[in-house]
């Protein structure tokens, strides 16, 4: 099977051109980054089979980001690939800078030149600039498989040996045999004008300084240079320009605009959440979950038919039906989100995203880049840590890995909507959105602390390329909602049902294995839970029950409402009985006030994320930051819990005006012992200003 | 000649040089095309104009402003 590598700089539509001839479903973008790692699927052509590797995007054979590395050493390691070099013809220029690296390292390139739009802003001949550059061209539309078959026809003939007549200019001023320790060709001497420290590292030079000090001091530039001119000069020659700037759009000047952009921004947020948990995602879901139960009845009648009302009927009636059940009619809630999420991604908006957000995100030691991550975090924590590779410093990357499981995942949409809805009714959407911005909130000081304590970023080099706004395809809309689907039915037929069984029967049966669930004796997870409930008792939920459901939501979060409805014997998948049942005095689950329920809401916000989660995080960050998120994460749910139960309650005991008073009165106090400390610190330091490097208050 | 971070909105600037270290950061913008003699111009800024978004050889590119600091222009 012959390998055939997938190269192009972020946007050009690699992944897209990957599905088109794999004919998979991979994520796609209309954004910088959205590949963070290789994929790699089979398709044949002409008898033969090859195996396509789809690569992260890379401007060129120097990597700066984390996942511009796995792009360059998967091209050193598999030098004798075949490579399809897609080019955007939008941005030709600086595409085909990539390719003449490739071109230069003696790669077996086709370039791939990928029609994206109706009218683009090159206008090239495919046959003059074949013959300009001496290797394969081809025009295609990687989205809608137009040219595939010249393509996949190109992958079959022989190597070409490209025309770079530019190199001959390159010098090298000291002994070549010594300085490259007997291992001097012709790419070294480009990799010494690039100053590439990491490619003579993996190449066993270490004394690099003398090969740098034997090429011109501005060797960079001069390569650059050089390489921008041939494009300039063979795009002069088989291109025609016109006077359009890619990525530019009169919509942002409202989009962009420094006064709008935040508030665009927010309304944009506002009306993905009110349409997803709210009007059509609440509708959408009311008519699913009447649809399960009318599909339900039957199945639960031919049931008691058969075994009678023994414990076979209990476990289908509460813990299938009644429990994943409740979850699976949240489905168009979750797959809504899912689908606003992309809309977004595939508009352009998420790179004006992150330049909004670059000045806030620098401060904390971020990257605007990081708001990519977050915003997936609201999605799935899982997928968005993964993201969290397209920043280039490792602290960064480390920092926005572990802030995504503060990101509430639409896995707690259920637990909001259901316990929320139960005590807050039509306010809920405020409630809601409170936990959304407390989940930011929280990630900003965690993000801040980490910044001044142990993990430090070096300045972010935060250089973003913008892309044209476009529209979601229908089909990619399809394709989404279908993913999405699947994904979660999936994850319901597996992790939800087997969970749901196992805390069933640990709630049913005792130890000695006796069913408890009718006799009122004590089963294995209520002997369990209520060792640990006088832990959550400050927090105002010390409840057994609640104790073991978010043990339970420590597989997935979803699997707390569904055993919330297990322990309160709920037999239909009707939210509305379980918000019913979590009022009523006589439920196994219980919530006295309102301070409990926020308490215990933002405790699922903060805890702990789900078991996939954190096998990503130990994936990403390794096992010491791993489980100092978690510490942090359970710390953090447990404090912040008992504050606002404790802020809360006093509010519902005392009325208004008593407990705002003293809350207003202890933040004052606090905000003026800050400032008092701080200016005894300013007012005694020792340093002379001119000499320190401390960048102090008092040096500004 | 000024840092390009100094540059006036709206204004065609042709590129002189660059200052510093010749590192991954200088390298990478030069990828993205920053060559002296090449026309850049300032499209808009972020609100505290620590990001600049620069129109260069006909895209848009947003910036760091201190990143910026390393470009040379002038009018």
């Amino acid at each position: 099977m012959k390998e055939v590598l997938l190269v192009g700089n972020p946007n050009a539509g690699k992944t897209t051109l990957f599905n088109s001839l794999t004919h998979s479903n991979e994520h796609v973008g209309n954004w910088h980054g959205v590949t963070v790692e290789n994929k790699e699927k089979v398709f044949s052509f002409g008898g033969e089979e090859f195996s396509l590797i789809d690569t992260p995007g890379i401007y060129s054979l120097c990597p700066l980001s984390f996942e511009e590395e796995v792009s360059v050493k998967t091209i050193f390691d598999k030098q004798d690939r075949k490579i399809i070099n897609i080019c955007d013809e939008n941005n030709l220029q600086r595409n085909l800078y990539l390719s003449l690296c490739l071109l230069e390292k003696g790669c077996d390139v086709v370039i791939a030149i990928n029609e994206i739009d109706k009218k683009p802003i090159f206008k090239v001949d495919y046959a003059k600039l074949e013959k300009l550059l001496g290797v394969s061209v081809v025009g295609i539309n990687a989205e809608k498989k137009i040219n595939l078959e010249s393509l996949k026809t190109s992958l079959l003939q022989n190597s070409k040996r490209a025309k770079l007549p530019y190199l001959e200019r390159l010098q090298y001023f000291g002994d070549k045999d010594t300085d490259f320790e007997g291992k001097f060709d012709r790419f070294m001497l480009i990799k010494a004008y690039e100053r590439d420290e990491k490619f003579f590292d993996r190449v066993g030079i270490k004394d690099t300084c003398k090969i740098f000090a034997n090429v011109p001091q501005n060797s960079m530039q001069v390569l650059s240079e050089f390489r921008f001119d041939f494009i300039d000069q063979i795009l002069k020659k088989c291109a025609v320009r016109s006077s359009q700037v890619y990525g530019q759009s009169k919509f942002d000047k409202i989009l962009l605009n420094k006064w709008l952009a935040f508030p665009v921004f927010i309304l944009i947020l506002s009306g993905i959440f009110y349409l997803t948990f709210f009007s059509l995602g609440q509708f959408l879901s009311d008519c699913l979950s009447s649809l399960l139960n009318l599909c339900s009845e039957p199945i639960l009648q031919l049931i008691e038919n058969s075994f009678g009302r023994s414990w076979i009927f209990d476990l289908f009636n509460v813990a299938i039906f009644g429990g994943v059940g409740t979850v699976l009619s949240f489905l168009p809630q979750i797959v809504l989100l899912f689908f606003f999420l992309s809309i977004l991604e595939d508009s352009g908006y998420m790179s004006r995203i992150a330049f909004i957000f670059e000045d806030i995100l620098g401060r904390i030691g971020l990257s605007g880049k990081s708001v990519y991550t977050l915003l997936m975090g609201f999605g799935c924590s899982t997928t968005a840590i993964m993201t969290a590779r397209n920043m280039d410093d490792k602290n960064a990357k480390i920092k926005t890995a572990l802030l995504c499981p503060y990101m509430s995942c639409s896995a707690k949409i259920p637990i909001y909507t259901v316990i929320g809805g139960a005590f807050f009714g039509g306010n809920n959407i405020f409630c809601i959105i409170g936990l959304y911005i407390l989940g930011v909130v929280v990630a900003i000081a965690i993000s801040k602390i980490l910044d001044m304590t142990v993990l430090k970023s070096k300045k972010q080099s935060f250089i973003l390329e913008f892309p044209p706004y476009r529209l979601s395809s229908p089909k990619r809309v399809a394709n989404i909602l279908w993913k999405n689907v699947k994904n979660f039915l999936v994850k319901v037929g597996s992790v939800m049902v087997s969970m749901n069984i196992v805390i069933w029967v640990l709630s049913s049966f005792s130890f000695s294995f006796k069913y408890v669930a009718e006799d009122g004796g004590m089963s294995m997870l209520e002997s369990f839970g209520r060792v640990l409930a006088p832990l959550f008792a400050p927090l105002g939920f010390g409840n057994w029950a609640i104790v073991a459901s978010l043990l339970a939501g420590l597989v997935a979060k979803e699997v707390v409402v569904s055993s919330i409805a297990m322990f309160n014997g709920i037999d239909a998948s009707a939210t509305k009985l379980i918000s019913q049942s979590v009022l009523l005095p006589t439920s196994v689950i219980f919530f006295a006030s309102k301070a409990s329920v926020i308490s215990f809401l933002v405790f699922c916000l903060l805890y702990t994320p789900c078991i996939a989660s954190i096998s990503m995080l130990l994936q990403e960050v390794g096992t010491k930051w791993t489980i100092l998120s978690i510490a942090i994460q359970l710390f953090c749910a447990y404090v912040l819990s008992f504050v606002i139960y404790n802020i809360a309650f006093a509010f519902e005991v005392f009325g208004f005006a008593k407990p705002f008073v003293t809350l207003v009165t202890v933040c004052v106090i606090v905000v003026a012992v800050i400032f008092i400390i701080k200016k005894i610190k300013n007012g005694t330091c020792a340093y002379d200003c001119s000499q320190c490097d401390k960048n102090c208050r008092k040096k500004k | 000649m000024i840092s390009l971070s100094k540059a006036e909105t709206k204004k065609v600037y042709k590129v002189a040089g660059f200052n510093g270290d010749f590192d991954g950061v200088t390298r990478r913008l030069l990828e993205l095309g920053f060559s002296v003699g090449q026309s850049v111009k300032v499209v808009a800024t972020s609100l505290q104009k620590k990001v600049f978004l620069i129109e260069l050889r006909g895209y848009i590119l947003s910036v760091r402003a201190s990143l910026l600091d390393r470009v040379q222009v002038q009018a």
